[in-house]
């Protein structure tokens, strides 16, 4: 092998003595003015509405006008620093096509104050996510223990078809939450035994965007019901029926009817809205008759009372509460809970405080343009509940209908996993995704530290990078930053050829008996499976769009040619269409 | 208008990398001039949140690696970059200079942009990952890589 100082030289000889000439290439003015006379011969795509941007400017954002000064007739001889603009980039707030008047070549510039706002896409962009930062490598020797809560929502895949497939851009970076996509399919693990309630299964391969790492797959699989046997269901059906959700009422009223029509009898539903005011349209009603024409005649209007709303719908489901049953708000909503209750603090405390009453919360998000993605992460987490986005009636149906018993009927709740890896086999480990529901070590035990809940039949996947311990040091190192080797440890486990530990913690839905626990042992190398080749290339996908500093070789193309191998049986067709996604999301990357 | 005076900054850097992908100034300027079209025609699909910046040189980039799969197409492989080795004092530092462009002409693309703005350009680390549209930490990481690649490379021409 060749010396490092060598090549460094080599490289820098090579940047001295190699540059062109100035003189080999065409003269600046030159080079400008040919790019100017074929710009103006370009035919750029024709304007589809001309807006004004004031007007824009002054319906729809009147609170940045009032308080930043943004000069929009300017000269053209001092255009305004686009990006100079401290993160209240024009670009941005103005988005997508707005930038082309300050971009244009002069002489073809755009006529001063109309903008091209054409296209499909919406003007303004008010959606809001979470950011979640990346978990780093973790060594073993020092960290053996890594501890999180199960988390079953999907809503960001939902979200991210939306945004690639219907508005044909990429979401942000940061708000790709790996798991959700992830926990999105299927899997084909082993049921449960008779006297389990959850079951562990195992794969492991090798990474695909780092050849040199290994993959961990941890499936985990809640028994199925048995249709008749699941208890009577108090549903409070909350919706946000506010102007804010105009656009996609129709689908809301198709989406409610089609929960409306899985009631059985017994069940009962009260319903809430929220638009312009609440108001308790129904209280414990058993006939889904008089649900769906309710359903049918919402209209939408006003401003959104959203706390005044959930409050409300819990005094609601307290009123009319099973003893034993499924007692569930349903909140239909984009997030956007302008009045009232309105800080996510207030909300999130408001909701904390009757976790422990046994009524769960599932939240349907929808809209675009204005979801507030992170408010609603927020308050699932946080009042024992799980959140869907509906891009469509097809999604719809697939939470509401297929997804029936798992999202609307909880089997365990607070369910934690706990990992300990054996430093003799593993280096160093790194959990994919779950950054919303990380746990400290010491909480995995403390039953008041709240967790996830894991509904009838749902399963639970989570993806373990991990650093053998018999990788090459080179591999180690630009991983993990060395480490002092720790004197005290305990050698027990020496020579054990065991990769790790799971312990999996939970307590029943009422929430009244101790926690359960168990605890598998699993041997070195479990194998790689389906389930391990599917799950990896859409953890390849994720780590793709979030641009993951630990995985700079994850490639869209190549997830997609990894699922195309293994898309299974794929019963209802969300493998293929998740290839669909991959090849579109591949496109807008290369347009980027 | 900021377009213009982005394409003037830039320029320069623009040509540096440009240059050492495809070979001659003469392609460079075709490239870039390509590029720079394209980038302004399809400002349609331009998203705000994008930086421009780094918008202009991704476009660049391609623009520069499809050149070179075309000639490789066309079986030119081999002309592409011929170094003259006239301008040396020592022949065996010249020899070995021949074998490292050809041993980055080999590298993956993505390495081999990494290398061209991170190592042979006055960029700094940060500058040349925003222009890449990728994390400075991405950008060291990719470099670390591409020069164990090339250290095996050279190991090899070495060895025979």
């Amino acid at each position: 092998m060749m010396d490092d100082k060598i090549l460094d030289e080599l490289l820098t000889q090579w940047k001295t003595e190699r540059t062109p000439r100035p003189d080999e290439f065409t003269s600046d003015s030159d080079f400008e003015a040919a790019f100017l006379t074929k710009a103006a011969a370009v035919k750029r795509p024709t304007p589809r509405k001309k807006t004004s941007i004031l007007d824009v400017l002054v319906n729809t954002i009147p609170t940045l006008t009032a308080n930043r000064k943004i000069s929009v007739g300017r000269s053209q001889r001092r255009p305004a620093p686009l990006f100079a603009m401290p993160k209240m980039a024009m670009s941005a707030l103005i988005a997508p096509h707005a930038c082309m008047e300050c971009c244009a070549p002069s002489g073809l510039a755009f006529s001063r104050s109309e903008v091209d706002l054409g296209g499909s896409t919406p003007v303004f962009d008010t959606e809001e996510y979470k950011t979640v930062g990346e978990r780093p490598f973790v060594p073993v020797s020092t960290n053996p223990l890594s501890t999180f809560g199960a988390d079953v929502d999907t809503a960001m895949y939902a979200n991210l078809r939306r945004m690639i497939l219907q508005e044909d851009r990429l979401p942000p970076a940061e708000a790709v939450r790996l798991e959700e996509l992830i926990n999105y399919f299927s899997y084909d693990y082993p049921m449960p035994q008779k006297d389990q309630v959850m079951r562990p299964h195992f794969e492991q391969g090798d990474a695909p965007w780092d050849p040199a790492h290994r993959l961990l797959l941890i499936g985990v699989q809640a028994k199925t019901p048995v249709r008749e046997q699941l208890p009577p269901s108090h549903y409070v059906f909350l919706i946000d029926n506010s102007g804010s959700m105009e656009d996609v009422f129709p689908m809301v009223r198709e989406a409610m009817t089609t929960l409306a029509k899985q009631l059985r009898p017994g069940d009962k539903v009260s319903m809430v809205t929220y638009g312009g005011g609440v108001q308790v349209l129904l209280e414990g009603s058993s006939d889904i008759e008089a649900v769906c024409r309710k359903i049918e005649k919402l209209e939408t209007a006003g401003y959104t009372p959203g706390g005044e709303g959930i409050q409300k719908a819990y005094s609601l489901a307290e009123k009319h509460f099973i003893e034993g049953g499924n007692n569930r708000i349903v909140l239909v909503t984009d997030g956007d809970f302008n009045v009232g209750a309105s800080s996510e603090a207030e909300l999130v405390e408001m909701v904390k405080a009757k976790r422990e009453s046994g009524i769960y919360l599932s939240i349907a998000g929808c809209g675009m343009g204005n979801y507030k993605d992170n408010k609603l992460k927020m308050l699932a987490n946080k009042g024992n509940g799980n959140v869907f986005y509906l891009d469509s009636i097809r999604e719809a149906k697939r939470v509401f209908v297929h997804g029936l018993t798992g999202n609307m009927y909880a089997l365990a709740r607070d369910v934690k996993f706990q990992i300990e890896f054996n430093p003799g086999q593993v280096f160093a480990c790194r959990l994919l995704g779950y950054e919303l529901r990380d746990m400290t070590d010491r909480d995995f035990r403390d039953d008041n530290k709240e967790s996830g809940t894991v509904g009838l039949g749902q399963q639970v996947t989570a993806l373990y990078e991990i650093i053998p311990a018999n990788a090459p040091d080179a591999v180690k190192n630009t991983a993990v930053p060395e480490m002092p080797q720790l004197k005290y440890q305990g050698t027990a486990a020496k020579g054990s050829k065991e990769l790790l530990t799971f312990r999996l913690r939970y307590r029943d839905p009422e929430g009244k008996k101790a926690a359960h626990e168990n605890t598998v042992a699993v041997k070195s190398a479990p194998a790689t499976g389906p389930n391990w080749k599917w799950a990896s290339a859409v953890a390849e996908f994720g780590l793709a769009l979030r641009n993951s500093k630990f995985a700079p070789d994850a490639s869209i193309d190549h997830a997609a040619a990894e699922a195309q191998k293994n898309l299974g049986d794929d019963v209802n067709g969300d493998r293929a269409e998740f290839l669909l996604l991959l090849r579109r999301a591949a496109e807008l990357r290369r347009k980027q | 208008m900021r377009f213009q005076r982005l394409c003037r900054e830039e320029l320069n850097y623009l040509r540096g990398g440009v240059y050492r992908i495809v070979g001659n100034a003469a392609d460079t300027d075709d490239v870039i001039q390509d590029a720079l079209l394209r980038a302004w025609s399809k400002a349609e699909s331009f998203r705000g949140e994008a930086d421009l910046r780094s918008w202009v040189y991704r476009i660049a980039v391609n623009c520069a690696f499809d050149l070179v799969r075309e000639r490789e197409r066309r079986s030119e492989a081999g002309q592409q970059y011929v170094a003259d080795a006239k301008t040396s004092k020592n022949g065996n530092t010249e020899k070995r200079l021949v074998e490292l462009e050809q041993a980055v002409s080999k590298l993956p693309e993505l390495y081999r942009e990494a290398i061209v703005w991170g190592c042979l350009s006055d960029l700094s680390g940060s500058e040349a990952a925003t222009r890449l549209g990728c994390n400075e930490n991405t950008l060291y990481q990719r470099i670390f890589k591409a020069k164990k690649m090339l250290k095996k490379m050279m190991a090899q021409e070495v060895a025979r």
